[in-house]
């Protein structure tokens, strides 16, 4: 199945074939969950991101991914 | 006494008198220091509340707390206290680099000025030297070189100086005060107060130290903090792009405020973000304030293409480097205005630092009259040249106007509030309190419309930062419920940091207030328990909300514009969503202990030994 990935802040350039603006369409395993993904998607799994889900904030890690799902990272931010 | 200097220096403006005296110990201990402590002599010196904030009578206070100047992690902290000239409230302004602990080094906890200069002076602090000296040669100046030439003048070449740039002396209503060139205590216009006194700067060299009262306790819970810090994945992150990647998150979330507040995410983050400052030719390093290990500060120089906005007085502006843009000032002076040209976010940003003002209320204020402009209220005779929103070089031009009050940017100074009302447009001022909002946008993050509506110097992003709860696993960023609380605790907990005299992003980055609290009895010596350390916030949340009824405010100040109340997003994740402040006020009153009209009750005042406050 295909998900769009998109990364932020620190996260730009890790992921697979990434040329530093952090998205990309990729091919995953049918029943991939998000920690899987992450995993695959060369993104520390130990660090606490804010993760959503198809435009929505997804804390879930087990949440198994669906085809044509979009699947934003952001590393935790703060301040300003 | 530990931690604390000991001594305070009280300077009578009008007759150039200058008095040292011992700080109020029992004081010191009730509010543990900075801006709690200076609340409790603005609270002994200004009987009158409702004073113009132009007034002599009006009494400016530069306040350490007794962690700045020691090595705690980002112990570089100082307070401005005062009344607000955009407020007429009761007003703290916080800030970095290496001026508060070069205060604490000369052997002074506090500056404490009060009255009007008959002539503009500066006054210079050298251990236990301390003069006033003639400002003629530095007035009208901006900050930048206002600093070399004091430095020069005093003879001091590692002179720290915190003053005021032309915007001070203009009274422009959020003018700042600029220490170390770039560090700002920057917001509700200390800096137009400061220049109300007539008074340019203020210049110290301290060869003493701090001194700790039991060394071997403060450096153990040192270790602990800095341990903590040096490990933490947002310390790293912070480091990394500093705080202009929260323009992600919020944008993710509907909450990045645009073209004044009319919507919620913006089309131009990947230009203002944390990568692209980082990545682009503008870069130079990171910076970082005294004794801190985040190093959140970029240096940053425009780029040859930013020449194409004329600048009339600071042709030499153009190339030199100077810091940010933060992640406020990206969006002050980008989303909120509709631009996304990084060069002219840089250029006002490095103006709004060398004319002295806060380019927060800056950028805002030039959103609303882009908003006028757009609505046909302000035509190109009015301000004098295009202003639409996305026009960097209106953007740029106006803020150099506004430092000066020329033309238009007469208009611009007063703020958002005065200047929509004066063109009958008051709705399109976005803030509480006079106070123009930070950049979250509270349909997005609900949280923040409570925290902004009750923030006692008038809307502010630091004393309650929501997005931490509201981002976390089982919470609805979109719904009211348990805002109030928690911003309750966030408030009384980020007011006990502030006293401390260290950098609120300690706790973004690793620490916890708990490590403060350790550290502060380890420098005092004062056995505080952690939830007398946080008592002593609380203390002085509540004498500054009754500072401010005492001097007009009331409930009906606690509020937010209609467009947050009535009006909701087309678009992104906050679509569809309003703020339910009818919901979290009075849960918010009812936390804090004050009645139906926003008062504190005699027992909760009892419970603070504030009993003799009551109002």
């Amino acid at each position: 199945m295909q998900v769009d990935v998109e990364v932020f802040g620190t996260l730009r350039g890790k992921l697979p074939g990434d040329d530093g603006r952090g998205k990309g369409t990729f091919e995953l395993p049918e029943d991939t969950t998000i920690s899987q993904a992450l995993d695959q998607l060369n993104i520390p799994a130990e660090i606490r991101y804010i993760i959503m889900l198809n435009e929505n904030p997804e804390h879930d890690r087990d949440c198994v991914l669906q085809s044509g799902d979009k699947l934003v990272v952001m590393p935790p931010v703060a301040g300003g | 006494m530990h931690g604390w200097a000991g001594q305070i220096l009280r300077i009578d403006l009008t007759h150039g008198e200058i008095h040292k005296e011992p700080i109020n110990e029992t004081w010191a201990t009730d509010y543990i220091g900075g801006r709690g402590l200076a609340a409790r002599y603005l609270w002994e010196l200004m009987p009158d509340r409702t004073v113009d904030p132009f007034s002599p009578e009006n009494v400016l206070i530069f306040a350490t707390g007794p962690l700045t100047g020691t090595n705690t992690s980002c112990g570089s902290r100082y307070m401005v206290v005062t009344k607000g000239a955009l407020t007429n409230a009761i007003t703290t302004s916080n800030s970095g680099g290496f001026w508060g602990p070069e205060l604490k080094f000369a052997g002074y906890d506090f500056v404490i000025l009060q009255g009007q200069a008959p002539r503009p002076q500066y006054l210079w602090i050298y251990d236990d030297t301390v003069e006033l000296r003639d400002a003629s040669s530095v007035w009208g100046k901006g900050t930048f070189e206002s600093e070399d030439r004091i430095r020069e003048e005093v003879g001091v070449s590692d002179a720290h100086i915190a003053g005021i740039g032309p915007a001070g002396e203009n009274r422009v209503r959020f003018a700042c005060i600029i220490n170390d060139k770039h560090r700002a205590a920057g917001r509700s216009g200390v800096g137009a107060v400061m220049g109300s006194k007539n008074l340019k700067a203020i210049a110290v060299r301290g060869t003493g130290g701090v001194s700790v009262a039991n060394p071997a306790a403060y450096m153990k819970a040192l270790w602990t903090q800095h341990g903590k810090m040096s490990n933490s994945e947002d310390r790293k992150g912070m480091s990394a792009l500093g705080t202009a990647p929260t323009m992600d998150m919020t944008n993710q979330f509907g909450a990045l405020p645009t073209r004044n507040f009319k919507e919620g995410t913006f089309e131009g983050t990947e230009n203002l973000n944390g990568n692209a400052i980082r990545n682009g030719e503008s870069w130079i390093r990171n910076k970082a304030c005294f004794a801190c290990t985040i190093a959140c500060g970029r240096v940053t120089r425009p780029s040859d293409s930013a020449g194409k906005f004329m600048v009339n007085t600071h042709p030499r502006n153009w190339k030199i480097a100077g810091e940010g843009p933060e992640y406020e000032n990206a969006w002050s002076l980008g989303a909120d205005c509709g631009i996304q040209d990084l060069d002219a976010v840089l250029m006002a940003n490095l103006l709004c630092n060398d004319l002295g003002m806060d380019p927060i209320s800056m950028g805002a204020t030039v959103a609303s009259a882009m908003e006028l402009y757009e609505k046909g209220v302000l035509t190109d005779e009015v301000t004098g040249t295009p202003m639409p929103f996305g026009s960097g070089e209106a953007l740029v031009r106006m803020t150099e106007a506004t430092g000066y009050r020329e033309g238009f940017g007469d208009e611009l100074a007063e703020g958002s509030a005065r200047m929509g009302a004066k063109f009958e447009h008051p709705e399109v001022f976005m803030g509480v309190k006079g106070q123009e909002f930070p950049a979250y946008d509270p349909r997005g993050f609900q949280g923040m419309g409570v925290a902004y509506a009750t923030c006692n110097r008038g809307a502010c992003h630091l004393r309650a930062w929501t997005p931490a709860l509201e981002t976390q696993e089982g919470q609805d960023a979109h719904s009211p419920v348990g805002k109030s609380s928690w911003v309750i605790e966030q408030q009384n907990q980020s007011t006990a940091h502030d006293n401390t005299g260290i950098c609120l992003f300690t706790g973004f980055a690793g620490s916890v207030l708990e490590d403060l609290s350790e550290l502060t009895v380890a420098a005092t010596g004062v056995e505080y328990s952690h939830e007398e350390f946080v008592k002593a916030g609380e203390r002085t949340w509540n004498l500054e909300r009754v500072w401010n009824l005492e001097a007009g405010l009331t409930a009906a100040d606690d509020d937010l514009p209609e467009r947050l109340l009535k009006e909701s997003h087309t678009k992104g994740m906050s679509k569809g969503v309003t703020v339910q402040l009818d919901q979290m006020l009075p849960e918010y009153y009812s936390g804090r202990g004050w009645d139906t009209d926003g008062r504190p009750k005699q027992e909760k005042l009892s419970e603070l030994e504030l009993a003799e406050f009551l109002v």
